[in-house]
């Protein structure tokens, strides 16, 4: 009893100490990520100036305005201003457009966030049924069918499936708009019927490659001894799969949707192209082309935390899901 | 049920999957003009008076202030429609009075005098006055000025001599001056109460005003009821922007756009120009795409090189591929629209055994090796190939690079690192490039064309400026210092029964005076060009 008691309270200990070093680990990341980030922006050649006032303007205005845009202060001492403004959240104004950088991100995500979640959502909730389809088929000669269909499904990219979806639900028939976007401020039905096809576009392929993984994953449960004993029990597949093997499958396919969403950041800004929507996608290809350096600093910084919590979140969660898998990765 | 039931099942729900695919694919083969249920005649209709004329465009404007950034979207948008200037050009590149009612030039071209509209009023109705004017201009060559494009700076004073007269003293006497003001955005008279909103909401004296703006999607104008002239034809213009042609034209088919105000790559002109439910209208820009040969390296410093290579060149072929047919044949660095226009396209016709031949007397005889760089832009992408194979032919071993559009502004165009490139000069009368030191493509005869440019413009009369100009392009061609191709053309398509379009993209701006929903515009409108 008191050896029990005991090796709990050191989990509790190791636990917190874990999640401490998991915070550090999360901040080193980040401030490595920033000066490659910094870094790789500022050598990218073009001056902005130049780009500002285009190719008739005389080297001297060209400099001039360089020197404005504090350009052409020590680049340490702009990397320090730039993670100062960054840590204390003041984003300040973009040097092209002079417009607030924190309000264009916001109003980039009121997109791109509901965009992705909505993306996901419909990847996992195709993927799990489509995956144990496959796995009922398996042996029968139609599986050779789902498997080329999930073959196609991953490999057509998601900018080919919105322009499939385009022509048939807003061209042929006038269902859905064929792009744009509605703000939830005008209209919050609007707004959902702007991201139906591009949630759809993206996450058809998302289910495509989600099924893949699960479609292995559920092979091996379902082979697995007790998930047997619940056969013979008299369940059947399904409800052996629901009951017993969905759980236990549930941490690897937490780790492999949480891969996936970084993927889905980069999906997302190719379906925003697509769909002619203003998310972060677009503000990022945009910035690049006006060479507005700050707001690219700014929303790749932004990707690359989100990505790192959205991993340090699945490290987390596992050991909610599977507290056996503690001692592993602890 | 059995489990072999079941099975049958599932194949069935996947078969059904699969079909609904295959008649998605069926439904794109068979695009919507086909569609009956979509036909609509092609007459223009009623004019509706109360109506909204949705643009697609393709670059989102980074500020709205023009006098902060040379970005052409944003000109587009605000440039004649929302400020104005003295002088504007009309569609067909003619400098009308705007803002100047009259305007007079004396002391040899160097002082221009201006009688400024009265009863003109911005639109937050401030009354236009000569102070407005001489802070608008004198704005432009202030210390400190951040206004684009190089244009206008040649002031030395400007002075209110009334309440509505304006005089402009230039540095030195300029028969390009009144145009540079028509045609640069660095011409438009603002408010100066207003300055500090310039970049989100310019207030100007034009037809339309700004109402709101999506940041990277779109911007709305609206008719402004205090506009001095006949109200604008449509009540609210929106510019929506697609960094994605396929979906502009899925926007155009599907009616949430009514006009696409330029088309990127000419190809897709075989989607609409059929249709009865569109209209294909297309004409001139000031756009000289060219072939820069950069005269400083090696094989290229030769005179005969470089004619060899115009030789080599089939113009026609290259408008072909890289404009699908629309667009003119270029000799030099002029248009039509400019009053010192000369057809030199013949210059040196296509003939690649001559080519060879001067190439032989250059002594290159076994030719040698080329890079040509190419920018992301459409055009470049499609003549680059045909190009490549053509002055192969002639055995100049050419091999192409790709960049993006900041390292072509830094690599070629600021660093003059570069053999050849493939480059819209999209700007108007430029030919003051040939003789800017130091310019990147680095002609040998930059300072005596400088000398000979300000010689001509010191003239007395506009024949004998003309006449100095040409002599320019002659001198230019002769040296064939660059290869230029053919002249962009501006490629608009709108549903049938939009009215009012411009028709040729002689400035920078999309001229939305007379752009409306069905009825006709007025014959002076036709004539200016629209």
């Amino acid at each position: 009893m008191t050896r029990q008691l005991r090796s709990k309270r050191h989990l509790k200990h190791s636990l917190g100490r874990s999640k401490v070093q998991s915070l550090l680990r999360l901040t080193l990341t980040l401030l490595v990520a920033s000066v490659v980030d910094f870094t790789v922006i500022n050598i990218l050649p073009g001056s902005p100036g130049q780009v500002i006032l285009g190719t008739q303007a005389t080297p001297q205005k060209v400099a001039a305005l360089d020197k404005t845009l504090g350009l052409t202060s020590p680049i340490y001492d702009q990397y320090l201003t730039w993670l100062r403004d960054l840590i204390t959240m003041k984003l300040g104004r973009s040097y092209v457009s002079g417009s607030h950088i924190s309000e264009q991100i916001t109003q980039a995500l009121q997109v791109t966030a509901p965009l992705i979640v909505g993306g996901l959502i419909i990847g996992i909730a195709l993927s799990l049924p489509l995956a144990f389809l496959i796995y009922l088929l398996r042996e029968s000669r139609s599986s050779m069918l789902v498997a080329l269909i999930l073959d196609l499904g991953v490999s057509t990219p998601s900018f080919i499936l919105g322009l499939v979806l385009t022509y048939i639900f807003a061209i042929r028939f006038s269902a859905l708009p064929a792009s744009g976007f509605t703000f939830w401020s005008t209209s919050v039905t609007g707004a959902l019927r702007s991201l139906v096809l591009p949630s759809v576009a993206l996450g058809l392929v998302e289910a495509a490659i989600i099924s893949r993984y699960a479609k292995n994953l559920i092979e091996e449960v379902m082979n697995t001894p007790y998930v047997q004993a619940a056969r013979l029990r008299g369940q059947s597949e399904t409800q052996a799969f629901l009951h017993h093997g969905l759980r236990n499958i549930s941490a690897p396919l937490v780790t492999v949707v949480g891969l996936e969403a970084s993927g889905l950041l980069v999906g997302a800004v190719v379906v925003e192209n697509v769909f002619g929507l203003p998310g972060v996608g677009t503000l990022l290809l945009n910035a690049v082309q006006n060479r507005d350096l700050i707001i690219v600093q700014d929303v790749v910084m932004m990707a690359v935390t989100l990505v790192c919590t959205i991993n340090l979140l699945v490290d987390l969660s596992y050991k909610r899901i599977q507290p056996g898998l503690r001692d592993e990765i602890l | 049920m059995k489990a072999r039931d079941k099975k049958r099942l599932y194949v069935i729900a996947i078969l059904g999957i699969a079909l609904l695919i295959g008649v998605g694919s069926y439904s794109i083969g068979r695009s919507s003009p086909t569609n009956p249920s979509s036909k609509t005649t092609a007459t223009l209709g009623k004019f509706q008076p109360n109506s909204t004329v949705t643009i697609g465009s393709e670059v989102f404007p980074v500020t709205l202030n023009p006098t902060a950034n040379a970005s052409a979207a944003i000109d587009e948008v605000i440039d004649y429609n929302v400020l104005q200037h003295l002088v504007e050009l009309d569609p067909k590149g003619a400098i009308i009075p705007v803002l100047a009612t009259s305007w007079k030039v004396s002391k040899n071209n160097q002082v221009y005098t201006f009688q400024i509209r009265k009863g003109v009023r911005f639109s937050n109705g401030d009354p236009l006055t000569a102070q407005d004017v001489v802070f608008s201009m004198n704005r432009v060559f202030a210390s400190g000025s951040t206004y684009p494009y190089g244009k206008l700076f040649d002031v030395s004073s400007v002075t209110a001599q009334g309440p509505y007269t304006v005089s402009v003293q230039l540095i030195q006497p300029s028969w390009e001056w009144l145009f540079n003001l028509a045609a640069y955005s660095n011409g438009v008279i603002i408010d100066p109460k207003t300055v500090g909103t310039l970049a989100t909401d310019p207030i100007g004296t034009g037809p339309y005003k700004v109402v709101s703006e999506v940041n990277n999607y779109s911007i709305t104008l609206t008719r402004n009821q205090r506009y001095y002239g006949p109200s604008a034809r449509a009540k609210n213009v929106i510019f929506r922007y697609f960094s994605n042609p396929s979906t502009e034209d899925a926007a155009l088919e599907s009616g949430q756009i009514q006009v696409i105000d330029n088309l990127g790559t000419p190809s897709e002109v075989s989607l609409f120009k059929d249709s009865p439910r569109y209209k294909v209208i297309t004409g001139p820009t000031n756009g000289k795409v060219q072939l820069t040969l950069n005269n400083s390296y090696g094989p290229l410093s030769n005179v005969l090189v470089r004619r060899a290579i115009a030789y080599a060149t089939d113009k026609k072929a290259i408008i072909q591929v890289a404009s699908g047919g629309y667009g003119t044949p270029l000799g030099s660095d002029s248009v039509p629209a400019d009053p010192y226009y000369l057809n030199l396209s013949n210059t040196y016709t296509y003939n690649p055994t001559k080519a060879k031949a001067l190439l032989i007397k250059a002594g290159y005889s076994h030719g040698f090796p080329l890079t040509i760089t190419l920018p992301p832009y459409p055009y470049a992408q499609l003549a680059g190939p045909l190009l490549a194979s053509e002055l192969n032919a002639v055995g100049i071993k050419v091999k192409l690079s790709n960049v993006q559009w900041p390292l072509w502004i830094s690599q070629v165009f600021e660093g003059g690192n570069f053999q050849a490139t493939v480059i819209d000069h999209a700007e108007a009368r430029d030919i003051g490039n040939y003789g800017t030191k130091g310019y990147y493509w680095h002609y040998s005869g930059t300072a005596q064309v400088s000398k000979m440019l300000a010689m001509a413009n010191s003239a007395p009369t506009q024949k004998q400026w003309v006449a100095g100009y040409r002599a320019v392009l002659r001198k230019i061609t002769d040296a064939a210092v660059n290869d230029w191709l053919y002249i962009l053309p501006q490629i608009t398509v709108t549903s049938s029964n939009i009215t009012g379009v411009p028709t040729s993209g002689y400035s920078e701006s999309f001229n939305l005076s007379y752009i409306g929903v069905g009825g006709k515009i007025s014959t002076q409108a036709t004539t200016m060009g629209f």
